[in-house]
């Protein structure tokens, strides 16, 4: 079906902004040549809209009204003190951080005597090398039907490249900070590569200063080569005026073991995309997270998990916490191509609406075409038992404290899934303070 | 887990290039020229000699259908289907509308003998009868009566048991005849579950639909028997637009059996039918389909498209509607029973076995909407894909936001055999209110290792444990069969699940 639409406002406002700023983005010829075709096919695709399955409940053409510049290349107003204050919780992580503010990396805000130790590069740096903007080729090539990731490469302006040989002794925080002084669109890409067995967690926050409006747009690919180990950690805590868009493009080699996990707490509309893709035999992948809505935010998970190669077992489990007139959505695809034999996969959503306006979409989806794999998905929906309520009641806990606790455990087994202690109390520490801050609104 | 030996063999006796009923009846008919047009629908309509209020709606459905297009979003391929090459109206002749059983052409009688619909009515006290040896052992307190409505291609060529169901006030006639004997029950409820411009496949049929039966059950009535209507496609060329239309009255209760079957033909034959249900207060509906078109040969050339359009409608309190099907037959499948339920407290059920072998590809499902205070609905589908086939689960389950205290469980599995076959499940979950209480799973029927060990302490092999565990797993779906089909189906299915995915 080709129908010829009319363009958008926002629509046609991103293609100007790309032609007023495409000069100043990064990059050498070749990557210049990338992002033209990039926003010349988002010219012909525009922002995804209902129509397309994968955007089903999540129509940005409608929803985006304005679109943003990309952020002026000013001189960060920030300083080490404010970060951390911001960072609040999650500076408590000992880690080694890399900072990105308003999507530029900032050497003064990272860890630079930890950098050292690998082989770090500023994305902005790797895009004027012909090596590696020859290999951006690629990347395009396969993003060419998302119109979200076609925006990335036409926009991207910076991000982290890693490229890990070794275990590092921390963990590697990257931090990507919107200052919101002013409307900005900001655009990342991080770019990681784990070497032979190699364990490593990576932390990825997103936070919002100020309170003008921002959209984020950020990509992450990772590749894990065979035996590595790692553990991928997303805590999303921008203002409620942003705008979250998030893809992670995750390759795994052989026996490599692949946790992740996604905390959602901020943004008015926010969509975190997960593609899995196995690219060797018996790897593991588990992929979890939290999301709390409250008020008219509204979060979209969706996610597909691609075996191709035998023996390897997925499982996925989410959980969310619907407050108001939120919206969650839960899209989850295993898909299981004919060589697969031997996959195990599960997936579960869970949602606890805790008010009559609140609204939760499920579609836990299974395309199977090999015939000795285990797969399942479950997806329940509900509120808090008030049987539960009342037996805390009864036993002299106070009802607030009741739901907070009953809250907590459903969460719970999908915290577990975070290994690393001193990060799920920082969550945990995140949730809490977000059930005090849902009574003392609904006292008031 | 692999399928085990027992069921490979069984699902290959249900192959595709073992359809029994792919004869032909070498009988005179009366056809409309090819092509779909206004002055087609008239010719229908004419034929039919249906009031004037009718052809219009016709007329109106049709021209919304040319403004439609084709959906795309099923996981289905086939070529486009052309709309003008086929007749859209088949009929044996001399059946100028249904007759008395002595009026039929004895070659009619004579094809629904050899598809196991004897229609003589002393015949039909053992039901649709085909398990000649496995009745044999069965009680004769479970022999009921069976009305059937033969349809053969575009007309009801007979209904059976008139005289005893109209003692009973129900009304059991082909649609064809409603609409002159009781136009105003027609009118009252015809496209009010299914509107004209529901879907594509909808609106075609609201246009071109030829015969069907019509069900009327009175208030406070317990139909005294099944009602049953076999469709038979048989003419080349033509498609078969078939609409079938329920109503039962407060609390009345009726249960009503489908049963299809064609020729093999090496062309695609196009059936798009409608069937609307309504359930009042109080009021229960069984529907219970055998879909047994003819698939297509091995290579996949040939066989039927069969895109229906099957929804209830439990409109008043309390009401109850359940659909069960068995789908094994059709080269291509595009089906979902459905089910609004608007009254409070009312309830939906969805059970459903959809067997795909060869090329066959079925995408089918449930749809539950939740509008009224207290509603439950249950779905249980089972799937088996083998051969080249691919088998779709497609299901929504939506609560509407004053639809409180809500329930559904969901439960969906499916089994894989060999390795050129898929099996999908897309179900679709909506929720806008917090009491609503929703439970989707999908079981990967691993049968349990102590339930095994149990069997075998006792002598079974573990073959005939997994069979055993397994044939108690799949009754919650036979079960809701009435007993007439429940013996052949379970020849049909007997079929172990272990190993499936969900």
């Amino acid at each position: 079906m080709k129908a010829i639409t009319e363009r958008t406002e926002a629509e046609k406002s991103l293609i100007q902004y790309f032609e007023q700023f495409s000069a100043k983005l990064p990059g050498n010829n070749t990557v210049k040549n990338i992002r033209k075709s990039a926003i010349a096919r988002f010219s012909q695709l525009g922002l995804p809209h209902s129509q397309i399955e994968e955007w089903k409940y999540t129509d940005l053409r409608s929803i985006i009204t304005h679109t943003f510049a990309p952020p002026e290349q000013e001189q960060a107003t920030l300083d080490a003190f404010k970060l951390d204050l911001q960072l609040n919780h999650a500076i408590n992580i000992d880690a080694t951080r890399l900072t990105f503010v308003n999507g530029q990396f900032d050497s003064i805000l990272s860890d630079k005597a930890d950098l050292d130790n690998f082989d770090f590069k500023p994305i902005n740096l790797a895009l004027k090398e012909q090596n590696f903007s020859n290999a951006q080729k690629k990347v395009y090539t396969s993003l060419n039907n998302d119109p979200i990731g076609v925006l990335n490469t036409a926009f991207m302006s910076d991000g982290a490249l890693l490229n890990l040989k070794s275990s590092p002794t921390k963990p590697i925080h990257i931090v990507h900070v919107t200052t919101g002084n002013r409307p900005a669109a900001v655009t990342t890409r991080n770019i990681v590569y784990f070497g032979k067995g190699v364990k490593v967690t990576l932390i990825e926050s997103f936070i919002t200063i100020g309170s003008q409006p921002t959209q984020v747009n950020s990509l992450t690919q990772l590749f894990i080569a065979p035996n590595a180990e790692v553990n991928h950690i997303k805590i999303q805590r921008e203002s409620e005026a942003s705008t979250h868009l998030s893809k992670w493009l995750v390759n795994l080699g052989a026996k490599s073991s692949y946790k992740g996990f996604q905390y959602s707490q901020g943004a008015e509309l926010s969509r975190n995309e997960i593609n899995v893709n196995f690219k060797g035999a018996n790897a593991v992948a588990d992929v979890s997270g939290i999301t709390l809505l409250h008020g008219t935010q509204h979060c979209d998970t969706t996610m597909v998990i691609d075996h191709s190669e035998p023996g390897c077992e997925s499982r996925e489990l989410f959980k969310f916490i619907l407050d108001d007139c939120s919206r969650g959505i839960f899209q989850g695809k295993i898909i299981v191509n004919s060589r697969a034999q031997k996959t195990d996969g599960k997936q579960t959503a869970q949602a606890l609406l805790l008010s009559s306006s609140s609204d939760f979409n499920s579609k836990p989806e299974l395309e199977i075409y090999a015939d000795d794999v285990t797969c399942g998905h479950g997806s329940t929906c509900t509120q808090i038992d008030p049987e539960l309520v009342f037996y805390c009641r009864s036993r002299g806990i106070p009802e607030a404290e009741a739901r907070a606790l009953l809250m907590e455990s459903f969460a719970a087994n999908a915290l577990e899934k975070v290994v690393d202690e001193s990060i799920s109390e920082t969550i945990i520490k995140e949730i809490r303070d977000w059930f005090v801050e849902l009574t003392t609104c609904k006292e008031h | 887990m692999p399928a085990v030996e027992e069921t490979v063999k069984q699902v290959k006796n249900i192959d595709v290039d073992l359809y029994k009923y792919g004869f032909t009846t070498d009988i005179e008919t009366v056809k409309s020229p090819k092509g779909l047009s206004e002055n087609i629908i008239r010719f229908i309509s004419e034929k039919k000699k249906e009031p004037d209020w009718m052809l219009e709606w016709r007329l109106d459905a049709y021209q919304r259908w040319l403004a439609m297009r084709e959906p795309s979003w099923a996981k289905l391929k086939y070529p486009k289907i052309d709309f003008q090459d086929l007749h859209y109206y088949a009929a044996p002749k001399n059946t100028d509308g249904p007759s008395s059983l002595d009026e039929v052409d004895p070659k009619l009688l004579e094809t629904y003998k050899k598809l196991g619909i004897p229609l003589q009515e002393q015949e039909i006290l053992a039901g649709v009868d085909k398990q000649g040896k496995n009745q044999a052992n069965r009680s004769s307190s479970m022999y009921n009566k069976v009305a059937v409505d033969a349809v053969f291609d575009s007309v009801s060529v007979v209904t059976t048991f008139k005289k005893e169901l109209a003692e009973a006030g129900v009304i059991f006639c082909p649609i064809s005849e409603a609409l002159i004997k009781y136009p105003e029950l027609v009118r009252k409820y015809l496209g009010s579950v299914v509107p004209k411009s529901d879907n594509y496949y909808s609106a075609l049929n609201s246009a071109v639909f030829s015969d069907g039966s019509f069900v009327y059950i009175p208030e406070g009535v317990r139909c005294p028997m099944e009602l049953s209507t076999y469709f038979r496609i048989n003419e080349t060329n033509t498609g078969q637009f078939e609409r079938t239309l329920i109503v039962a009255d407060r609390d009345s209760y009726v249960s009503y059996l489908e049963g299809c079957t064609a020729p093999m033909r090496d062309e695609n034959q196009l059936h798009a039918a409608v069937v609307e249900i309504i359930a009042l207060d109080n009021a229960e509906i069984k529907y219970s389909t055998v879909q047994n078109w003819y698939p297509g040969d091995k290579n996949g050339n040939g066989g039927i498209y069969n895109f229906v359009t099957k929804r209830g409608d439990c409109r008043g309190h309390s009401s109850k509607i359940s659909w069960t099907q068995v789908e094994t037959g059709s080269a291509v499948t595009w089906k979902y029973p459905s089910c609004i339920l608007r009254g409070d407290n009312s309830r939906g059920e969805f059970y459903s076995i959809a067997i795909s072998n060869g090329h066959q590809q079925i995408d089918s499902g449930t749809k539950m909407i939740h509008l009224g205070k207290g509603t439950s609905s249950r779905i249980i589908s089972k799937g088996i894909a083998a051969g080249c086939s691919n088998n779709t689960y497609r299901g929504l389950v939506s609560a509407h936001r004053k639809a409180t205290n809500t329930r559904n469980f969901t439960c969906c599995d499916s089994l894989l055999i060999g390795n050129n076959c898929g099996a999908h499940t897309v179900p679709y979950i909506e929720a806008k209110n917090a009491s609503c209480h929703f439970e989707h799973e999908a079981t990967t029927s691993k049968i349990s290792e102590d339930m095994l060990f149990y069997c075998r302490q006792r002598g079974l092999d573990e073959e005939e444990a997994v069979a055993l565990v397994v044939n108690g797993f799949v009754r919650d779906v036979l079960q809701q069969l009435p007993m007439e089909f429940m013996a052949e189906t379970q020849k049909l299915i007997g079929i172990s699940l272990e190993g499936s995915v969900g």
